[in-house]
């Protein structure tokens, strides 16, 4: 294989993310808008929620069992999380005024019990796919109920809004929360025991069990984890809603499911990475950016975000063919 | 015998093939008759599966003087159709086979046929399925589910496809490569298989036969075809040479002779054995009584479902154990884990590499290190300097793993187990499907770790294997130590009358 073959293959969607923002940057109709610090801002801003749900679920995606639960985890934990806080009257609490710091740990929590949950499902020998995919219907549904169709926004205390405005320069501190958490992932995906254990797992788990790897307690794990990131990803969703909105959950992981489906194609090809996942979401982002500051519609951003997707997992194929050619 | 014996079937003239630098095929002529078996032998990277490929239409020469079958020269756009319409058939090495489906399906797949109005007839299918079952002599229910058949009526069922897959059930006379059919089976059911075989040759069908099993080929082939680094060394009667010149042939050199001890001398009166398994059951084991010393290998044979290859996986906690007490050094241990029996200082080679033992699409450094990476016992070993130590051929340790051969990766396997320094390992078919030259090299390394005071067990359906590697072997007959054989010269026929 030439090496500019294997460098075009790791950065090729480095390079075309960096055309694409060159090419709004020096466009006139959008030149004096794109670049602007309120315009990364708020691109970073929507980034935040899909790293922490890409992060989420990557931990049981590495061994192979995919999890579309972690949009619909993070939207229970939001409404609970605003619940346990507002000033509305919800089931369960009534109006609790809850210190929010204190309501954070419970939503984080409430999102590691449901990943337990979906974990627990998965060990007992549902499909994954299924499983997860009843789990966010069922969530869908608790999630009305508790909200009653509002949204809880009354009485949201100013240090959690606060934070949602907060910003470093073009960095929303929400995107800080995200980009720590992912590099925590990242880190026990590739620099611990642990995480070797889960890509072991994902690549053969019969082999796995024969080095002395404890499979399912492993992927148990992993789901835990994964519903724990979603309830951190809760928190900073009511943050940057300023409450908690009863939205489906789905919408909100799938435009996250194609940013690690395109950033396999990039840095560690034909490897879900989080450098990766990255690279592809700051592609969706910019682009979807770039299109609406040139006035294009809004039913555009998912045509190309799918379509993307399409064309991510087409390529990373052929490149995967091209490379195993010469064997 | 057939009229046309001594007509060649398929005769290649001056085959080359380059793959950028490397020549994997140097003006390579070969003949073949009808009406006879041939062996093709050639350690791995020998050029064997380029020259069938390339017969076969799969790949293209780089240079070819000539190319014919039946006497008909082929086209000069031959290619898998073409090759398929002169009567080549190819069984490839684990050929796709669909266990829960019926043999029907499996044999007529994907054209099941058309009766009336179009529909799929099962009557009819059956019936087909049934005349080409009988061709081969092979006596089991189309109806039934393919996965109920053993490894070897399954095998010889896809080879009966291969001679029929014209639909007829007749006599077109067909070229048949079959590449190592046997490597997964026992020997007492690849003795059959070999049987069924010899009886087709006498319908003018022309066999060539692909294996590293050097007894089966003495057994099977009437010539044995032989290649080495690309270049036909030639063809010549099997009566006419013995196992020894032919390894020589192969390698290019001598093997080295296999340094043999009794093992009585590891075994000092009194001692505590470092292993001690009493009763031992699961599915197929029933009580499974074995004492192994250190320094000792002990080889564990039998026939499929004798419970000779769980006992490893019992011992190993890698399945269910119903009952049975083990001691390590005198002091029982509860396994229920391959994780407990690691703590333990048990390794295991499963009988399975592709299945239950390689990472795929990792390196070979990451598949080297992978224990001590996913379990956190003992240091991150230097990768470099194991593939020296073990003898690897590998262009270097981030090199993927399916792109070294079968040998390669089975040392790659072994080495991550002998770097913990195991007290005892146990070891499943250890060389199946590997050349020759690696599995000497594979012996060599097991009897090194033995050196080192390791307590070695071998489970193998390979007598050759056991009779160069084993200080005693116990065959095990329906979950049981049914006999004895201590090692040494002349055991394997010991042992080959025990499993029967």
């Amino acid at each position: 294989m030439p090496r500019w073959f294997l460098f075009l293959e790791r950065f090729g969607l480095v390079a075309i993310t960096a055309l694409v923002i060159a090419v709004f940057a020096l466009h006139p109709g959008t030149s004096d808008t794109f670049m602007t610090v309120a315009n990364w801002r708020s691109m970073l801003g929507t980034m935040s929620i899909q790293m922490l749900l890409a992060a989420a679920f990557t931990l049981p995606l590495i061994t192979g069992k995919i999890d579309i639960a972690s949009g619909s985890i993070a939207v229970m934990g939001s409404v609970i999380f605003a619940g346990l806080i507002g000033s509305v009257e919800v089931p369960l609490t009534g109006a609790l005024g809850l210190s929010w710091p204190i309501a954070a740990v419970i939503a984080v929590a409430i999102g590691a019990g449901l990943g337990a949950v979906n974990g627990a499902l998965v060990r007992a020998g549902a499909d994954p796919l299924i499983a997860t995919l009843s789990m966010s219907i069922v969530l869908g549904g608790l999630v009305s109920g508790y909200a009653q169709g509002r949204a809880i926004v009354a009485g949201m205390p100013a240090g959690l809004t606060d934070l949602g405005r907060l910003s470093f320069g073009p960095f929303p501190m929400l995107f800080l929360v995200a980009a720590a958490a992912s590099i925590g992932v990242w880190f026990l995906l590739e620099r611990t025991s642990f995480g070797r254990r889960l890509h072991a797992i994902g690549v053969n788990p019969a082999a796995a069990h024969l080095i002395g790897v404890r499979v399912e307690r492993t992927v148990f794990t992993a789901f835990v984890l994964g519903g724990l990131i979603a309830g951190i990803a809760a928190v900073v969703l009511t943050a940057r809603q300023g409450g908690g909105v009863p939205v489906n959950g789905l919408n909100l992981v799938l435009p996250a499911l194609a940013g690690t489906y395109l950033g396999a194609t990039t840095i560690r090809p034909g490897e879900f990475n989080i450098p990766g996942t990255f690279i592809g979401l700051l592609f969706v982002s910019v682009t979807v950016s770039g299109l609406t500051l040139l006035g294009v519609e809004a039913w555009v951003q998912p045509v190309f975000t799918g379509g993307a997707l399409v064309a991510a997992v087409l390529i990373a194929h052929w490149f995967q063919k091209l490379a195993t050619k010469d064997h | 015998m057939t009229g046309n014996e001594g007509q060649p079937a398929l005769e290649i003239t001056g085959m080359t093939k380059r793959y950028g630098g490397t020549v994997a095929l140097d003006h390579v002529s070969a003949r073949f008759n009808a009406g006879r078996i041939y062996g093709l032998v050639g350690i791995n990277g020998s050029g064997k599966s380029t020259m069938i490929k390339i017969a076969a239409g799969i790949e293209q020469p780089t240079e070819l003087e000539g190319l014919s079958f039946y006497g008909q020269p082929a086209s000069n756009e031959h290619d898998a159709a073409a090759a398929h319409a002169q009567g080549l058939r190819v069984l490839h090495q684990r050929p796709a086979q669909f266990l829960d489906l019926s043999v029907t399906e499996n044999l007529l797949l994907p054209d099941v046929g058309r009766g009336r109005f179009g529909a799929f007839s099962w009557g009819a299918a059956h019936d087909r399925v049934r005349a080409m079952l009988a061709s081969v002599n092979l006596d089991i229910d189309p109806r039934r589910r393919f996965g109920r058949f053993s490894p070897a009526q399954r095998t010889m069922a896809l080879i009966s496809k291969l001679l029929h897959d014209d639909g007829t059930g007749g006599d077109a006379r067909r070229i048949v490569i079959l590449d190592e059919p046997t490597a997964t089976l026992p020997e007492a059911e690849a003795m059959w298989l070999l049987d069924q075989l010899k009886a087709q040759k006498a319908k003018g069908h022309t066999i060539i036969y692909v294996s590293h099993r050097l007894d089966e080929l003495f057994y099977i082939a009437d010539d044995l075809t032989i290649l080495r680094n690309g270049k036909m060394i030639g063809t010549t009667p099997s009566s006419a040479t013995n196992e020894k010149d032919l390894v020589t042939l192969l390698l290019g050199h001598e093997l080295e002779a296999a340094p043999r001890s009794t093992g009585a001398e590891t075994r000092t009166e009194g001692a505590v054995a470092r292993i001690e398994v009493t009763g031992l059951a699961g599915r197929d084991a029933k009580a499974v009584n074995l004492k192994v010393w250190p320094g000792e290998i002990v080889g564990l044979t039998g026939i499929i479902g004798s419970g000779f290859l769980e006992t490893c996986e019992l011992i190993f906690g890698a399945k269910p154990r119903k009952a049975g007490d083990i001691r390590i050094d005198g002091k029982p241990v509860d396994l229920r884990h391959p994780g407990d029996a690691m703590r333990a200082g048990i390794g295991m080679v499963p009988s399975d590499r592709t299945e239950m033992a390689v990472f795929p699409h990792w390196s070979l450094a990451e598949n080297l290190n992978v224990t001590q990476a996913c379990v956190k016992t003992g240091s991150v070993p230097d990768a470099k300097a194991m593939i020296a130590t073990y003898g690897v051929k590998a262009p270097g340790p981030r090199a993927k793993i399916w792109t070294l051969s079968g040998g390669n990766q089975q040392k790659v396997v072994l080495a991550r187990w002998m770097e913990r320094n195991p007290r005892v390992l146990l070891l499943c078919e250890p060389t199946a499907g590997v050349d020759p030259g690696a599995r000497d090299d594979l012996h060599r390394l097991i009897r090194a770790a033995a050196a080192k005071g390791c307590a070695v067990i071998v489970s193998s359906t390979d007598a050759d294997e056991l009779e160069a590697l084993a200080h005693r072997t116990l065959v095990i007959n329906r979950g049981r130590v049914a006999a004895e054989i201590p090692g040494g010269p002349g055991s394997k026929t010991k042992i080959r009358e025990k499993i029967i």
